[in-house]
């Protein structure tokens, strides 16, 4: 049996590398899949420690989740295509209509 | 068998998340993300937790994964890498994410030495993360989420359907 540790090592591992691409992608849709990836970190550990504490309530934590995540991949990608039409990129570095 | 099983997906979920950020193209990053969800899924399928593996699998491989596909297919990208704006922004992104990584790592295992209890599994009923448990606990204690989830979905579907509606409105010159 694995131990608690290599979970949460692992989710560790993965959001740092989601929070990475977002520091260092300019590509919006690129930037949103990240976003994902720091979720899915985040729902690892949710998971990990439900099992081991063997309660449910980690689980149902996580259920929300994905429901809150697809809520947020559809406003952000209608965000995006909102962007492109209007500045035909998605470089995040080129939205600056509210910056100056 | 299982340790052997975990250290795979493990490495499969970690090589797949660095080749998302290592993809010039958000075609092939979006490719990798799905190949790390599905390890990701693999790994809730070794803790006991059938019915959020499956909706891993179904929502996010499934739905989401292909919505952004359908995004970058209809906005026809040019694919490629923008010169950097801020000097020094790619070293001191990975500056600061080692930092997280040690902040992170530091905390969860502190946390875990503090209880020794919580680091072997112990047994868990046969229930455990099968779907008659979720929907009973997501019915009963959890009925107020549950709710407000669905109210959450309608506001994001209607937000979408208006950032994608002002546009068109706009070039028929007729009132919003």
């Amino acid at each position: 049996m694995i131990s608690l540790n290599y979970y949460l090592l692992l989710s560790a591992v993965l959001f740092s590398i989601g929070v990475l691409g977002v520091l260092i992608k300019r590509n919006a849709i690129i930037m949103i899949m990240c976003i994902e990836l720091m979720l899915n970190a985040v729902n690892l550990s949710f998971v990990a420690l439900a099992r081991y504490q063997n309660l449910m309530d980690g689980q149902i934590v996580v259920f929300f989740v994905m429901t809150v995540a697809a809520a947020e991949v559809a406003v952000g990608l209608a965000i995006v295509v909102a962007m492109f039409r209007l500045k035909q990129t998605e470089d995040v570095d080129e939205i600056n209509l509210m910056k100056w | 068998m299982e340790s052997l099983l975990f250290f795979v997906l493990a490495a499969i979920a970690v090589a797949s998340a660095l080749l998302v950020i290592l993809q010039h193209k958000p075609i092939y990053s979006a490719l990798w993300l799905v190949l790390c969800f599905f390890s990701l899924s693999g790994l809730y399928f070794l803790l006991h937790s059938e019915f959020l593996a499956i909706m891993q699998i179904i929502v996010y491989a499934g739905a989401i994964m292909v919505f952004i596909l359908f995004v970058i297919m209809l906005l026809n990208l040019k694919g490629e890498e923008a010169k950097e704006r801020l000097p020094f922004q790619r070293l001191i992104g990975i500056l600061f994410s080692l930092l997280l990584l040690m902040l992170l790592v530091t905390a969860s295992v502190y946390t875990v030495s503090m209880s020794n209890e919580m680091v072997q599994a112990g047994e868990i009923s046969a229930s455990f993360g099968g779907v008659k448990l979720f929907g009973k606990l997501l019915f009963s204690e959890y009925l107020l989420p549950f709710e407000v989830a669905s109210v959450i979905l309608l506001i994001a579907m209607i937000g979408a359907v208006i950032f994608g509606k002002k546009r068109i409105a706009d070039r028929e010159g007729g009132p919003e």
